[in-house]
């Protein structure tokens, strides 16, 4: 390989690597962190194969690692979502929360979960279905004026989430049953069904989409540049928009049907690397999964360890932590 | 050889008809400048001839094979656009820009090789911007940008380059740096220029053809000399001018008269 493709090339593998590091390192002590003490010898010994049969050994590698593997999809999808359609809408602050997608496949679980469904794959086909139809809606809202096409995209994203809380709120309060805890609690991020079987099978439907997405990065940079000078340089804009708009709905709807709403991931993810790699989503992507996946593991070991008896959401550590974190790093980018 | 061709293309927009039935052949190794007041359709005219919008009625033929029958790769390696402003959210650096424009040349990831790289450097030599090479685009001024993008489109290595009013945010020396670049790109290249004007003058001194677009309709086409007459722009811009030669060449001068002379 010559030296310039070896450079971009050597970047994306370097910056891979160094995350992939930082993400086994989260890994392990999220497993070595729970309500039974932190214990690195069990994580060890499961590692290297020894040790089975012990009360901490199935701990570990029984009830926590599901749940870590589970941040981890987690987190990179939410991650790479944000940037898939920051990218697309030319919006540092676009989100599939911010927009209503995530609100949208919400209400789909919901429905879901009172109509008795199970997790996979019933709760996940009606949150796509939920998803996509705010993304229709949106589309519909949005395009009325194609001149403000990105302004009105996020503005009417805006009232979808809200009309999308109002029915959360309104099937809530509908709900008497055992049911209204269950919901209440996954609403805000909840990874505590995590079973193994589960993970696995959310790992094989968001996996693939990460690697769509991957083929598409370049022409992400492109879209940088405006629908028109993306067209100009040959992308086909409807027909990857629109491949990316649906992948990463799918994705995202598979998180939000399992762990319910985790918002700012994909706000602030995306905006930190951003700022430290640079713009190219040719790095951004791998950069998004796995920087995405070890914030996650990390906020959902917080999540457990906090509380002194019991556990918080996750959502609400990545919400404490990714707020104030994304305005300070606004105000450092604006200075 | 022709290398666009326009035969009784027509759009509009709603019930506003911005091009009627419009007719022209553009030269292979021409510089053809597009000139007109505002609102006479000339970015729509640029915007069919970059297949951005599609032609409601008419035919438009590039490089000799009709514009429907091109897709978008197939398209970029032939024609290179510059629009009039572009808004950059992400902070991209200048060298990153312009190797996009390798973009319909490059496989799906757009990995570079060194000549691509070459020819990035070489583009960014040219339009006198190799000193930004690291900056990011957001931190430039408006006619530092602009030379960034058109040295993205010299890198895409186009046939035919089209250029929305290129020279709208630049300063004197950098207008003429950019003029002579295109016309260099023409000599020297061969590569066909069509460009959107609203500087008379420029047009007048580099122009092979000028087309003076008006409501939608040609009011009038040829060579600089010809066109640019003190009655047809008068016509066409609703204003007062005064028409003479060049002393430094054989091409004709536009001045605006101010009110307070007329009387």
């Amino acid at each position: 390989m010559s030296f310039a493709t070896s450079a971009l090339v050597r970047r994306m593998v370097l910056v891979s690597l160094v995350l992939m590091v930082i993400l086994a390192v989260v890994m392990v002590l999220g497993l070595a962190t729970g309500s039974a003490g932190f214990a690195l010898t069990p994580v060890i010994q499961g590692l290297t194969g020894t040790g089975e049969g012990s009360l901490l050994h199935d701990i570990v590698w029984r009830l926590r690692f599901p749940r870590v593997l589970l941040a981890a999809f987690l987190g990179a999808t939410l991650s790479l979502g944000g940037m898939v359609f920051q990218a697309l809408l030319r919006n540092p602050l676009a989100e599939p929360y911010i927009l209503g997608i995530s609100g949208g496949s919400a209400i789909g679980a919901i429905i879901g979960i009172l109509m008795g469904l199970s997790r996979f794959p019933g709760v996940w086909l009606t949150s796509f279905a939920g998803s996509l139809t705010t993304l229709m809606v949106l589309y519909i809202m949005a395009s009325q004026s194609a001149r403000l096409w990105t302004n009105n995209l996020l503005l009417s994203g805006v009232m979808v989430n809200a009309f999308c809380s109002a029915i959360i709120m309104f099937l809530v309060s509908m709900t008497q049953d055992s049911r209204l805890h269950n919901i209440l609690f996954w609403l805000m991020g909840d990874l505590s069904a995590a079973n193994i079987g589960n993970v696995i099978a959310l790992g094989v439907t968001v996996v693939p989409c990460f690697v769509v997405i991957f083929t598409r990065s370049h022409a992400m940079n492109l879209f940088a540049l405006g629908n028109d000078m993306a067209r100009s340089m040959g992308v086909n804009v409807k027909a990857t928009s629109t491949l990316l708009l649906l992948v990463t709905t799918l994705m995202v709807s598979a998180t939000v049907s399992y762990c319910g709403l985790v918002g700012f991931v994909g706000l602030v993810m995306p905006h930190m690397l951003r700022l430290a790699l640079g713009s190219d989503h040719r790095i951004l992507t791998p950069a998004s999964i796995l920087g995405g996946a070890a914030f996650l593991v990390i906020c959902d070991t917080l999540a457990r360890t906090l509380p002194e008896q019991g556990e918080m959401p996750v959502g609400v550590v990545t919400a404490m932590i990714g707020a104030p974190l994304f305005v300070y790093l606004l105000k450092k980018s604006n200075t | 050889m022709t290398a666009i061709s326009v035969e009784n293309l027509t759009q509009s927009f709603g019930r506003r008809t911005v091009l009627d039935r419009i007719c022209f052949d553009v030269a292979a190794g021409q510089f053809f400048i597009i000139i007109g007041p505002n609102g006479s359709g000339k970015t729509t005219l640029l915007k069919l001839l970059t297949g951005l919008l599609s032609a409601q009625d008419g035919d438009i033929t590039v490089m000799g094979r009709c514009l429907k029958d091109y897709n978008p790769r197939a398209l970029a390696q032939q024609v290179a656009y510059v629009p009039q402003n572009v808004l950059v959210e992400f902070p991209f650096s200048v060298t990153e820009v312009v190797l996009m424009g390798r973009a319909p040349h490059l496989g799906m990831l757009g990995v570079e090789t060194p000549e691509d790289l070459e020819l990035a450097q070489e583009a960014m030599m040219i339009t006198d911007i190799i000193h930004l090479a690291d900056r990011r685009l957001d931190e430039l001024s408006g006619g530092e940008r602009q030379r960034v993008l058109i040295a993205r489109a010299i890198c895409q290595r186009p046939r035919i380059l089209l250029l929305d009013e290129p020279t709208s945010a630049l300063d004197l020396a950098h207008q003429a740096r950019i003029m002579d670049l295109m016309e260099t790109l023409k000599n020297d290249h061969g590569i066909t220029v069509v460009m959107i004007s609203h500087e008379l003058n420029l047009a007048a001194m580099y122009a092979d053809q000028v087309l003076v677009l008006s409501r939608g309709q040609i009011a009038c086409m040829g060579a600089p000399d010809q066109v640019l007459n003190k009655e047809l722009l008068e016509r066409v811009y609703e204003c007062n001018l005064m028409v003479d030669m060049s002393s430094v060449g054989n091409y004709p001068r536009v001045h605006l008269v101010p009110k307070r002379f007329l009387r």
